[in-house]
């Protein structure tokens, strides 16, 4: 299978499994949805194997690097930003607070598994510190 | 510490090999845009991409790759 075949493939089944999860919802039916969407995902990665070209490389995990490093200083920075407008502002509905703890944590939250998921990526890929004797 | 240039023989290289970006991608197992990316001096390789370049073009890294 060549990349373009794969590209159409990988298109028509997001149209139906959007179609279906719609279609489900609004059904009340949330079953259906989790099926399929597990079907899709083991189509997807069954059809991925299959093609033949390079379809990723280090130029693109290196670009994701750097893509992740950045979504996560703007979602930090402007997570902080508006936890405290939101906090500062509970005077005026007091689900502000509610709201602001939420993305103060999330925030938080997020900066603490970035840190622990770098410590253990340096310490399996470079080995720690101690190990220099 | 200042950025450094990189430059490369690669599309001289490639010319002598008769080898295209896409032909010489497919065997170092890259996508071309990464070959042209690199050959333009945008992207550095890492050592194994370096390694394998060089070798498939029949030459070693440091005739391939030049930092100013």
């Amino acid at each position: 299978m060549d990349i373009k075949t794969y590209a159409v493939l990988r298109t028509i089944i997001v149209i139906l499994l959007a179609a279906i999860f719609s279609a489900s919802v609004a059904a009340n039916n949330y079953i259906i949805p989790f099926v399929v969407a597990i079907a899709a995902l083991a189509v997807l990665v069954t059809m991925k194997k299959k093609v033949q070209a390079v379809m990723e490389d280090e130029r693109d995990y290196f670009l994701a690097g750097n893509a992740a490093r950045y979504a996560l200083s703007i979602y930090c920075i402007f997570g902080a930003i508006a936890s405290l407008v939101l906090m500062a502002n509970r005077n005026v509905n007091p689900e502000f607070e509610l709201i602001g703890s939420l993305v103060a944590y999330s925030t938080c939250g997020l900066l603490i598994l970035q840190g622990l998921i770098f410590k253990i990526m340096k310490n399996r890929n470079y080995g720690s510190p101690k190990d220099d004797n | 510490m200042a950025a450094q240039k990189m430059t490369t023989k690669i599309k001289e290289f490639r010319a002598r090999h008769n080898l295209t970006q896409e032909k010489l991608a497919q065997m170092v197992k890259v996508r071309r845009e990464t070959i042209l990316f690199v050959e333009q001096g945008k992207y550095i390789p890492s050592l194994k991409l370096a390694h394998d370049i060089a070798r498939a073009l029949e030459t070693k890294i440091d005739e391939i790759f030049f930092f100013e």
